[in-house]
């Protein structure tokens, strides 16, 4: 008796084989792997090629619109192999549950955050972020993971879960541009406020300056010296490092000439203070 | 001819400046051709083939479209000035008059010399250059009294954009601050922007204004004019494809041209890049087409032979070419918008001058390819953008997201 009305839900759930159209099936998930492999080229390829203004929003782009294409393929195909009735429903999300239950928790853990990702937002194609103290710019946003390459030109895969776990620091959060910091210390002996004054015509003399953007100098005086930080922002954020750069040689020379010594300290005692 | 009777188009708020518009969407026009090239296997016969086609004389160029590039502006700001004066009511006893960059005229100061006004000259670049050492002295007042109107040109050329390169102008600000004569000040519009940012010169001096922009209709007046002036007979300017004459005023039943529109849009509506663009499309026949040497040609180009020569008469006539764009070098692209960039700040540097306010690391021969490749030309030992690749240089900075002048 048992058995035959588990043999009969069975049948109910999926409908008959012969209604089933496999040749549909192929096609709807070729189509939708042709279609997503297209994007992730296409979008990047004209990212880097359009205007700068359009780059991280076509970057952006990718996540969504995958995420959308597999929506719409397994709305697509689930009619096709289901039968879908509440009841149905369900019995596969029940099955489905103690399947990831027991064999892939932290791979579906992963792929939910991406979801969640796409929609919260922490990171995007085009961001840059530090996660774990791994800092790049996020390459690619797939389902599971994000690709992030270095400055040191290394690529760090870093899965979606760490959303759960993790701080992430995003420097722009979408915007073209991002604060850079350039740090100097200087002996306590010199006239701080034409040095700060200096440091900041440093920044506003700089090639890559964002001239929307604010430029600000703070300095704070430490046991062993006073401590300047010049923060401005580049026009594109791919420029950081070199703007960072700049704004260190050119900065220099702007100590140098107030009179005043730059000086070194300990890891240890300043250890506090550097954190951005 | 009703602008030429009437007075002249008087000077707007800079913001106002409005690029003129192309006849149709360009690009999509532009992706058609391509598409039909494509496609199709032969191209429709030009009206006259490219290979006959010779770029026109220095000479020949001169008499018929001669310098100065600046048109009617002379005129036009004088206009300005007068009414300004003549304004009781404005509260700033400045005005600032801001100019497209590219500027080798100076119309403010070829205007303020030609009006006898007095004429403050910035310093020299050795005088700016040597404040970038360390211990120079601070710079005295500049002292501005006296009477009638005192005119500042290039403001863009004040300044260095070094960390102690901005004390001149700094100080010229400071002045013009306190001063109670009336004073007329022209900056480039992206010298401008950098300076606004720098130094807060936008909190000293009003909103600028500027010319209206130089629309098909009134690029072929001026044109028309040049020509005229240049040859008692006039001439002709035809387009090698269909033999239209660009000239021809709209509403006339031969003119079937949007040339000068294009050319306007594409020039941004800046006269002296309109006019280097015009100049460095012009062609001569190599054959002299209207003496019947075509007759030796297919049986197509003799018939179009033959009508130009009727339509023509004894007029001389010049082909225009479509303007070609500069490509930036391939290699050190971000050097090339760097020294681009910041030559359309200073209007014009020296190779030092040129590693002062960039940051260039190691030896870099992006000079000589942005030379190569028609960006920028060489006058008097320093380098300075060519006007007609401003708007290619202009299109390549903006896409790469440098910060951009209003014009």
């Amino acid at each position: 008796m048992n058995g035959n009305r588990g043999e009969r839900t069975a049948t109910d759930l999926l409908n008959d084989l012969q209604d089933i159209s496999f040749v549909e099936i192929a096609l709807v998930i070729a189509g939708t792997w042709a279609t997503i492999f297209v994007v992730r080229r296409l979008l990047p390829f004209l990212a880097e090629r359009g205007p700068s203004r359009a780059r991280l929003y076509l970057l952006g782009a990718v996540p969504i619109i995958r995420l959308g294409l597999l929506v719409m393929a397994i709305l697509w195909i689930v009619p096709i192999v289901f039968d879908v009735t509440l009841q149905n429903f369900l019995i596969i999300a029940g099955a489905v549950g103690v399947a990831v239950g027991f064999a892939f928790k932290d791979y579906v853990s992963s792929l939910i955050a991406g979801i969640v990702a796409i929609f919260e937002r922490p990171y995007r194609p085009g961001d840059w972020v530090e996660i774990d103290g791994d800092y790049g710019e996020v390459r690619r946003v797939g389902m599971r993971a994000i690709v992030l390459d270095t400055a040191d030109d290394d690529t760090i895969t870093v899965p979606h879960a760490r959303l759960w776990t993790d701080n992430v620091s995003n420097a722009n959060d979408g915007a073209r541009t991002l604060q850079c910091v350039a740090d100097f210390y200087v002996a306590p002996d010199h006239d701080a406020a034409r040095l700060r004054s200096a440091l900041q015509e440093v920044a506003r003399t700089s090639a890559y300056l964002d001239y929307a953007r604010p430029v600000i100098v703070v300095l704070k005086e430490l046991p062993f010296g006073t401590h300047y930080k010049l923060r401005a922002y580049p026009f594109d954020l791919r420029d950081q490092f070199q703007f960072v750069s700049d704004m260190t040689v050119r900065g220099k020379r702007a100590i140098a000439d107030e009179g005043a010594v730059e000086i070194t300290a300990p890891v240890a005692a300043s250890r506090d203070d550097t954190d951005r | 001819m009703k602008e030429e009777d009437d007075e002249p188009p008087p000077f707007r708020p800079a913001r106002a400046f409005t690029r003129p518009s192309m006849p149709t969407d360009e690009r999509l026009r532009s992706l058609g051709a391509r598409l039909r090239s494509l496609l199709r296997e032969q191209e429709e016969k030009p009206f006259i083939a490219d290979e006959r086609l010779q770029k026109a004389t220095a000479g020949r160029l001169d008499r018929l479209v001669a310098p100065p590039a600046r048109g009617p502006l002379h005129a036009e700001l004088e206009a300005c000035v007068v009414d300004w004066r003549a304004d009781d009511a404005t509260l700033s006893t400045h005005l600032l008059v801001l100019l497209p960059p590219c500027d080798q005229e100076d119309v403010v100061g070829g205007w303020a010399r030609a009006q006898g006004h007095d004429v403050l000259s910035p310093p020299d670049r050795t005088t700016l250059r040597a404040r970038l050492g360390a211990g120079a002295a601070p710079l005295e007042p500049i002292d501005l009294d006296g009477d009638g109107i005192l005119v500042v040109p290039q403001l863009e050329r004040w300044f260095l954009r070094e960390r102690r390169g901005l004390d001149h102008v700094r100080a010229l600000l400071t002045a013009l601050e306190s001063v109670e004569r009336r004073c007329v000040v022209g900056c480039s519009s992206w010298a401008w922007a950098f300076l606004s940012m720098a130094t807060g010169a936008d909190m000293v001096l009003p909103e600028g204004v500027t010319f209206q922009a130089f629309d098909g209709d009134r690029l072929r007046r001026w044109f028309a004019a040049l020509a005229r002036d240049g040859m008692a007979e006039g001439v002709r300017f035809r387009l090698p494809k269909t033999g239209a004459d660009v000239l021809r005023p709209e509403g006339d039943d031969r003119a079937g041209s949007d040339f000068l529109q294009k050319l306007a849009a594409r020039s941004h509506g800046i006269p002296w890049v309109a006019w280097h663009m015009w100049r460095r499309g012009l062609r001569s026949d190599r054959e002299a087409l209207v003496d019947g040497e075509a007759a030796s040609g297919d049986g197509d180009e003799r018939d179009r032979a033959a009508a130009l020569a009727d339509d023509a008469g004894d007029r001389e006539t010049l082909w225009v070419a479509a303007p070609d764009e500069p490509v930036v070098p391939a290699r050190e692209t971000q050097n090339a918008l760097l020294v681009l960039h910041a030559l359309l700040i200073h209007e014009e540097l020296t190779v030092e001058e040129l590693r002062l306010v960039l940051p260039i690391v190691g030896p870099s021969h992006v000079v000589a390819a942005l030379v190569g490749a028609g960006f920028v030309e060489r006058h008097e030992g320093a380098l300075r953008c060519r006007p007609a690749a401003y708007p290619a240089i202009r299109g390549a900075l903006e896409a790469a997201g440098f910060p951009m002048g209003r014009f």
